[in-house]
């Protein structure tokens, strides 16, 4: 709190108890930076608190101290209220206990007395030890605010008690002083904590949580590899390899118009001995439904091909969104009977296939389309590719609607079979 | 145009032969200058690439950064149209830089990118993805996503190599680059061979070792089967080993070695074996046999020059691997002597290959050794160094929940040793006390020292002393420029609010690895993943007789290996567990219940739980420090009746009825449980004992049941509970204490007094 300079300081400043109260109180300004008073005043708590200053007008000029430079201020906010508060209760019977007593009721008064400042210590001594014990004020309004303000303060430290005990059996004048405490051989850190204010309170024992167990899977075991991590000259500079660059030649035209049967075998050898061509030729999903009009035999190959790939559904789903054509219906049918294609895909597709059909105007196309859907869907059937319960009424729905179309005929009677 | 196309075209080929075999061979200038010569194809993206890489080795490898805006350009350059090679082989030398810079994160971002879209790339530069990301993945011990690369390359593997794979393309040539491979040869790129190979289009057509490698088109790399197998066996053997699974690890070390019997690693990952099977002799006998390579500084004859396969930095990774055992074994300081010399050896090695303008390919293991001297610093005491170190090795591995922990425990046993500071100066107070003819009796802050502040504690001179042995500068680097607390501002010190910090950084990181591993158990590798990740060698099962067997074949005897699925699926349970008691712990010394509570979290809901049983069942110890943590915080929040009911003598008898008899036997045999319950306060933090509920424990446990009546106004209850603590632990300080306040609130000073004298007296 404070050290032992300090101390000596304070002292020094006690002496002067001949003197009226307001010079002392200036002496104590001058001696301690006002960014200091707080915290000697802390200090001075103590000293009053633990009776290591017992002389009455010592004390008187101490109190005096504390509540003075607050006086103007509401109680809430005077720091030291609650502690004279405190020792008015206490004063009630130790050495020189009429006058603390006294000297703090005239303090705590609702109408505190003026005159106090231009006295002595000695003097005030002398005459409030002559008087009758005042009677003490009213300190309700104090109280409550008191508890007001530690409903706020956590449970335990509520219940701090003042930290010191005296010996029994020893008279109270004799439990040290604040010279014998200057005077003791200790450093500023022991005086500081022998005059805090802090209390004694209840507290959790809080043993710290062990360390974690060591483990040998903690450490870093470091091995090299035989490469070690080298960057990577690329090799093939300058090593383009001419039949793939026909084939991208090739794929190029594929995408807007059909192909020789000769250039599409060519395609096709080439993506059959190089598996990854099929990622290095241009093909994406946006082009995709032009391959698929124009060459619908690559782009089964091309699909079938990309199957490993993470993008494959991206062209799933170009697919199933472009417009129904025998050449889609033809890629979706070869693409059903190589491999397992996802079923919410069938399903949407033929869902696709025939909503196409019922909203295409001119009859002889809707004809058309519904011959081919007709067909595409038999295939499925019998090939087993979709269970047809789970579009049954979807489809009957749609053979019934185009039943004047012999092929539609033909479906339902499939799907009667099939019941 | 075709006739005179063609003439030029095969001097374009030539030209970047000579390129190439000037690369491989270190003539960096001759390489820029026949690549300057191919100068009219500058759009050329594999020109532009290529001449990047020998302009930066000609620099001496000194400007990686500009290298890499040089392929970040690159990659920045590719149209919609274009070929994906074109940028993957950027990408992955980016990754390769960023990994060489020690930037794993940003390395396995890239490299995650390429292995997400791995279909498209060459098969050979899959390869080298694959095993770089392993090696990623590795190194941040993500064990699920290691197992799904480990998934992918041996798929990869089988579909390259099976016997019934269509036959080759016409056209395909035998690349002799990779034989000679098998032998080495560690000249920057793909290896010299690899330049050789360059001059005929490079990997073009089929090699025979890849009898199903069926592309017309030419192969940014070259890969021997035999190089991936090694690596795939390696990978497998490494992840076993994190998974604490010796016989599979061994088994697929032996396969890697019959592979590749002069493995560099091959030592290292033997050492660790045997370690794990408890054969920490044998661990160092095994190193022993193998004399210490000759260091970076020393001019070596050339009869005692490492292998070719050896690493620059050989003699850290064999000093580091003494220093591993030696930890293992229990032996600390020791273990600390050989990572500080690891460290000093590496720093030798990386301050070699940057003089002599080489890549630092594998070389610079800073952060690692640094992370490893802070692990040994921990146990052998030395918290402050521990935390120095510890703190030099996030920037690598910050991801890794671990060192968050770890650093954690630096913080609060730094706390500790202030806090034993504190009791001694306490104990100073009370001769001064005395000094005053031991009438006054001045009691002590229950809580003393004010812990929670953030400063550094005055330990951690040390660090900025450097003292202690062999701290290299890097962990010293920055610390001390503040007189005053020993750490330079801006830098994280040990202070208590940063072990806050470490601890949710370790709970964030844990959780960070849980989704991930979630997310991985629905991927399309998942069975394979979580077959591997239960001790199971899906496909590399192969007979011990590899060589006989060209694919890494399938086998169906993958069973759940013992010790596999125990010991690493209770770790990151145990190290939450872990996390969140001693963030409570630290957010109660910062004087937030709120948090400490919070930071309990589900724990609350393990101490149900009965003690030892089932996965992530909390030990006994563990689960009283819970008990009393969430007590405290409850009761510093007002909730003092629910606190009462946590510490009720039906609970605690809950609590004790639980705890393993055999605890009990270990802690008398650790002598722990004879000592002061709160010797522990003050003391440093006790070398990590097993779940314990000791005497200690049960006074602690005690004492704090009274604390909580006393918070509740039932001074009676309290009384009792603090007699039933000096029951337990007649010296102990902290019970007498609240039972001199019990007596002094109902007006028996004197009691309270002639207690205490009887405490001190004892």
């Amino acid at each position: 709190m404070i050290s032992s300079a300090e101390l000596t300081v304070l002292l020094g400043v006690l002496k002067e108890e001949d003197k009226p109260l307001e010079a002392v109180l200036a002496a104590f300004n001058a001696a301690f930076p006002r960014a200091d008073r707080f915290r000697v005043a802390c200090a001075v708590c103590t000293l009053l608190a633990d009776r290591l200053v017992v002389l009455p007008a010592q004390r008187v000029a101490l109190l005096f101290v504390l509540h003075e430079p607050y006086r103007a201020e509401p109680p809430a906010a005077q720091p030291f209220l609650p502690f004279l508060v405190e020792q008015l209760g206490r004063a009630r019977d130790g050495p020189g206990a009429r006058v603390e007593h006294n000297l703090l009721c005239l303090f705590l008064a609702e109408q505190p007395n003026r005159d106090v400042a231009k006295r002595s210590a000695l003097e005030l001594c002398a005459s409030l030890a002559a008087g009758e014990p005042l009677p003490v004020p009213s300190l309700w309004a104090v109280q409550a605010a008191f508890a007001e303000r530690d409903q706020h303060i956590p449970p335990l430290r509520r219940r701090g008690l003042h930290p010191t005990l005296l010996a029994p059996a020893a008279d109270a004048d004799e439990m040290g002083s604040v010279e014998e405490l200057a005077a003791a051989p200790l450093s500023d850190d022991d005086v500081s904590r022998e005059l805090s204010l802090a209390s004694f309170e209840p507290a959790f024992a809080r043993p710290p949580p062990p360390l974690l167990p060591p483990s040998d899977d903690e450490l870093i075991w470091l091995s090299p590899s035989a490469e070690g991590t080298r960057v990577l000259w690329d090799e093939s500079l300058c090593a383009e390899n001419v039949k793939a660059m026909e084939v991208r030649e090739l794929m190029s035209k594929a995408f807007k118009t059909s192909l020789l049967p000769q250039q599409q075998q060519q395609v096709l050898a080439e993506f059959e001995s190089d598996a990854k061509l099929v990622y290095h030729c241009g093909v994406t999903p946006k082009r995709l439904p032009e391959l698929v009009e124009n060459n619908p035999v690559i782009a089964i190959e091309v699909l079938l091909k990309l199957m490993a790939s993470s993008h494959i559904t991206d062209y799933f789903s170009v697919l199933v969104n472009m417009d129904i054509s025998l050449h889609s219906m033809e890629v979706v049918n070869r693409l059903t009977t190589a491999v397992d294609l996802p079923t919410e895909f069938v399903h949407l597709y033929i869902s696709n296939c025939i909503s196409s059909c019922e909203n295409i105007k001119d009859k002889y196309m809707q004809n058309r389309l519904v011959r081919l859907v007709c067909v595409f869907l038999q295939s499925l059937i019998r090939n087993k590719i979709i269970n047809v319960h789970d579009l049954l009424i979807e489809v009957q729905a749609f053979c019934i609607e185009f039943s004047h179309i012999r092929e539609a005929a033909g479906l339902f009677r499939l799907l009667k079979t099939l019941e | 145009m075709a006739e005179n196309g063609q003439p030029a075209v095969a001097g374009a080929a030539r030209e970047a032969a000579e390129a190439a075999a000037a690369f491989h061979a270190r003539d960096y200038a001759r390489a820029c200058a026949h690549l300057q010569a191919l100068g009219s194809a500058s759009s050329d993206l594999k020109l532009r690439h290529n001449l990047a890489l020998a302009e930066y080795f000609a620099s001496g490898a000194r400007a990686p950064g500009k290298l890499l805006a040089a392929l970040e350009g690159l990659k920045k350059g590719h149209g919609e149209g274009e070929l994906v090679e074109d940028n993957s082989l950027a990408t992955y030398n980016a990754a390769v830089l960023h990994f060489q810079q020690q930037r794993i994160g940003a390395a396995r971002a890239l490299l995650g990118g390429l292995f997400g879209n791995v279909e498209p790339l060459d098969e050979f530069l899959a390869f080298r993805v694959c095993l770089l990301l392993l090696e990623v993945t590795l190194l941040q011990r993500d064990v699920a996503f290691a197992a799904q690369v480990l998934a992918h390359l041996d798929r990869s593997y089988a579909a390259l190599t099976r016997p019934d794979g269509a036959p080759k393309l016409a056209g395909g040539e035998r690349n002799g680059a990779i034989d000679k491979r098998d032998s080495g040869g560690d000249g920057p790129g793909d290896g010299s061979d690899a330049g050789k190979a360059g001059s005929a289009g490079g990997g073009a057509g089929a090699p025979s070792d890849w009898p199903n490698k069926r592309s017309s088109r030419p192969s940014p790399v070259v890969v021997s089967p035999a190089e991936v197998r090694v690596g795939v066996h390696l990978g497998r053997a490494r992840l076993h080993l994190l998974l604490r699974a010796p016989q599979p690890a061994k088994r697929e070390l032996k396969l890697a070695l019959g592979v590749s019997p002069s493995h560099p690693a091959a030592l290292f990952l033997k050492v660790q074996l045997e370690l794990l099977r408890g054969n920490g002799k044998q661990a160092l006998k095994l190193l022993a046999a193998q004399p210490l390579p000759p260091s970076a500084q020393s001019h070596a004859p050339p009869h005692r020059q490492p292998p070719p396969l050896a690493p620059p930095n050989q003699r850290a990774l064999h000093l580091n691997t003494l220093g591993c055992v030696h930890y293992g074994l229990g032996k600390y300081a020791l273990a600390t002597l050989y990572f500080a010399r690891a460290a000093a050896e590496n720093k030798a090695a990386v301050c070699a290959q940057a003089a002599a303008g080489a890549e630092l390919s594998g070389v610079d293991a800073q952060y690692e050794l640094s992370c490893n001297l802070g692990m040994g610093c921990l146990h052998a005491e030395r918290p402050a160094d521990a935390f120095a170190l510890m703190r030099a090795a996030l920037p690598k591995l910050w991801p890794w929940a671990r060192l968050w922990l770890r650093m954690g425990e630096c913080c609060i046993a730094l706390n500790c040793e202030q806090r034993a500071a504190g009791e001694r100066a306490r104990a100073g107070i009370a001769a001064g006390s005395a000094s005053l003819g031991g009438r006054r009796l001045r009691l002590p802050s229950l809580r003393g020292g004010g812990s929670g502040g953030g400063r550094a504690p005055a330990a951690t001179t040390a660090v900025a002393d450097g003292a202690g042995v062999g701290l290299p500068d890097d962990a010293r680097g920055g610390v001390g420029d503040d007189a005053a607390t020993g750490w330079d501002v801006g830098v994280p010190s040990p202070s208590l609010a940063f072990a806050a910090v470490c601890f949710r950084n370790a709970l964030a990181a844990g959780a960070r690895r849980a989704a991930a591993a979630t997310c991985l158990a629905g991927g399309a590798d998942s069975a394979a993943a979580a077959e591997l990740a239960a001790g199971a060698s899906p496909a590399l099962g192969a007979a011990a007789d590899s060589d006989s067997s060209p694919s890494l074949k399938a086998t169906s005897s993958g069973g759940a290996h013992a010790g596999a699925s125990g010991g690493p699926e209770a770790a990151p349970d145990s190290d939450e567990h872990a996390a969140r008691l001693k963030l409570s712990w630290v957010c109660l010394e910062l004087s937030d219940p709120l948090g400490a509570l919070s930071a309990l979290g589900d724990l609350q809901q393990l101490l149900h739980q009965p003690s030892g049983g089932g996965r992530g069942a909390l030990p006994a110890q563990q689960r009283a420090l819970a008990l009393s943590y969430a007590a405290e915080g409850l009761c510093q929040l007002g909730r003092c009746a629910e606190a009462v009911a946590l510490l009720s003598p039906a609970a605690l008898a809950e609590l004790h009825a639980r705890a393993p008899l055999d605890d009990e036997v270990a802690l008398s045999a650790d002598g722990v449980a004879g000592g002061d319950a709160f010797a522990s306060l003050s003391a440093p933090l006790p070398p990590s004992p097993p779940a314990l509920l000791s005497g200690a424990m049960r006074c602690v446990l005690a004492t704090n049941a009274a604390a909580a009546h006393i918070a509740n106004d039932d001074l009676h209850s309290a009384e009792l509970c603090c007699q039933q603590a000096l029951a337990l632990q007649p010296r102990a300080l902290e019970p007498r204490l609240l039972l001199a306040h019990c007596q002094m609130r109902t007006g028996h000073a004197a009691a309270a007094l002639a207690l205490l004298r009887s405490g001190r007296a004892s």
